[in-house]
């Protein structure tokens, strides 16, 4: 991204005089850039120091297939929530700065997706990562016990008709995305969404509000404490269950049993153990259909950034062996082949700020 | 011709990350490498084994289809059985480059997949699950052949 050209856009946005005086690319930005920025606002005597992020769609479009400005009015909508987020600012939908892809921007929150010394081997950071699991688990559950129809999630986002429909609502939703977005025939994926069919959860543990995307390299922590949930993608109202067994490791940095039970009790709900490995399942099925989405534009040769193949090329065969794995196991059996099996993208993720 | 498409490949991959992967501190050029390294390290299997591993599953899945076509005929289902007999006329054909070979096993894998998608169908118009056992115990080898050219190489980190 251009400085100069960045810093006019900025300008004309904001409504007054500003210097770019930082600018760099959170990584590893796969699937949407996200650009870091500081300004010196106001007049050269006496600027103010702001923080922005830009976050706009890659060349090659995003990973999961969903509209930024879906994203945008997440981020609009949860900050008239309890829930700490990032202040979205505008949505812009062809801006000349980006070549025509859309962008939003938010303000920027002061921290770090990064827990560096978590992984530690010593009583200090086996203390510390009690503490960030704690506080991860009760976020959520501020979260998820979150009155979203006060709020107006309803008026942009699918709503699920009772807890007994919205695990069924949510595969067919998915079922018919991927018949749109895959980039081949996978009939062993089919065979595997004929298991889901199969295996669905009687009734959502709850009708929350649910991220998508969490746990560690996707919120802005500072002291250890969440400061700002970040990339709402994926949002949807469903089964808390799924973001839970979708938390980048969350319930293994403590007793995960000790974990869950402090979740069910900041949230006022128990979460079924059928539904938490039916959705470690399930968040392999949709991990696949956004890395081969993501293919698309390096199939066309709009983005040819090599991680676009070994992600939505690669990655995707792998998914699909696992997902072969599962036909015939219930669910507890297949959500260990998975846990077992599934590699994290997020291996040494390194994402800087807000 | 020593060394090989394969040996090459596979020691441009090595001296990628042996040699040239320690001395990049850009986190960017970095992932690039790594994401190289692991495609190269990929087309290096996939040179050697992908033409064998299609025409063994081609006449694998020819195989799989007539049993199909069979208990499919006087079923009622005449768009499955239709869609069948499609995929059989191409993977009747030899096909002459890797291009055809791979427009082959496509034609094939549709087919397979519209007739697991309309599983209900198919069980209540052949009274049972004869046709989706043929099929699964197909595609689990072909998940069996297959494995080799993405497991262990695409395990390792992607970018």
């Amino acid at each position: 991204m251009d400085p100069q050209r960045l810093e006019q856009y900025l300008a004309e946005k904001l409504g007054e005089p500003l210097r770019v005086t930082g600018l760099s690319q959170a990584f590893p930005g796969l699937s949407r850039e996200t650009w870091l920025v500081r300004v010196a606002r106001g007049s050269a005597g006496a600027p103010l120091d702001a923080g922005y992020v830009v976050r706009a769609d890659s060349p090659g479009g995003p990973f999961p297939p969903v509209p930024l400005e879906f994203e945008y009015q997440v981020y609009v909508h949860v900050a008239r929530t309890p829930v700490p987020v990032a202040r979205a600012l505008w949505y812009d939908a062809a801006p000349a700065l980006t070549d025509g892809r859309p962008l939003f921007v938010r303000e920027m929150v002061e921290g770090s997706t990064l827990l560096p010394g978590l992984g530690d081997d010593t009583e200090a950071a086996a203390a510390r990562r009690k503490r960030v699991a704690l506080e991860h688990a009760e976020k959520l559950a501020l979260l998820h016990r979150l009155d979203w129809r006060q709020y107006g999630f309803g008026a942009f986002m699918d709503v699920p008709a009772s807890v007994e429909e919205a695990p069924r609502r949510e595969l067919l939703h998915w079922w018919r995305v991927w018949e749109q977005v895959r980039t081949a025939p996978f009939p062993v994926v089919t065979e595997a969404l004929h298991w889901f069919a199969d295996h669905l959860p009687r009734r959502a543990a709850n009708l929350s509000l649910c991220k998508g995307q969490n746990g560690i390299g996707e919120e802005i922590w500072r002291d250890d404490r969440i400061v700002a949930l970040c990339d709402w993608e994926l949002a949807h109202i469903g089964d808390p269950c799924q973001d839970l067994a979708l938390s980048q490791g969350m319930l293994k940095l403590w007793d995960r049993d000790r974990l869950i039970a402090h979740y069910e009790r900041a949230a006022g709900f128990a979460l079924p153990a059928e539904n938490m490995s039916y959705y470690i399942v399930w968040n392999a099925f949709k991990s696949m259909l956004a890395l081969n989405n993501g293919l698309h534009g390096f199939l066309s040769g709009r983005y040819r950034r090599l991680a676009r193949a070994t992600l939505g090329y690669g990655k995707v065969k792998v998914y699909e062996q696992l997902l072969g794995a599962i036909v015939g196991l219930d669910v507890h059996r297949a959500a260990e082949v998975i846990m077992s099996g599934q590699p994290s993208p997020y291996h040494h993720r390194r994402v800087a700020g807000g | 011709m020593r060394p090989s498409n394969a040996e090459l490949l596979e020691s441009i991959a090595q001296a990628l990350e042996d040699q040239v992967g320690p001395l990049v501190q850009d986190q960017w050029a970095a992932s690039t490498l790594r994401s190289a390294v692991q495609l190269l390290r990929h087309v290096a299997i996939r040179g050697v084994r992908e033409p064998g591993l299609l025409a063994e599953d081609r006449a694998d899945v020819r195989s799989v289809l007539e049993a199909v076509r069979a208990r499919l005929a006087g079923a009622g289902l005449p768009e499955l059985e239709h869609a069948v007999t499609t995929a059989l006329g191409v993977a009747a054909r030899e096909p002459a480059d890797a291009a055809a070979a791979a427009g082959c096993d496509d034609a094939c894998q549709v087919a397979v997949e519209r007739l697991i998608a309309a599983r209900a169908a198919v069980r209540q118009a052949t009274g049972g699950v004869e046709i989706e056992t043929l099929l699964s115990a197909y595609l689990g080898r072909r998940l069996a052949r297959e494995r080799e050219l993405y497991l262990p190489v695409f395990l390792g980190p992607p970018f």
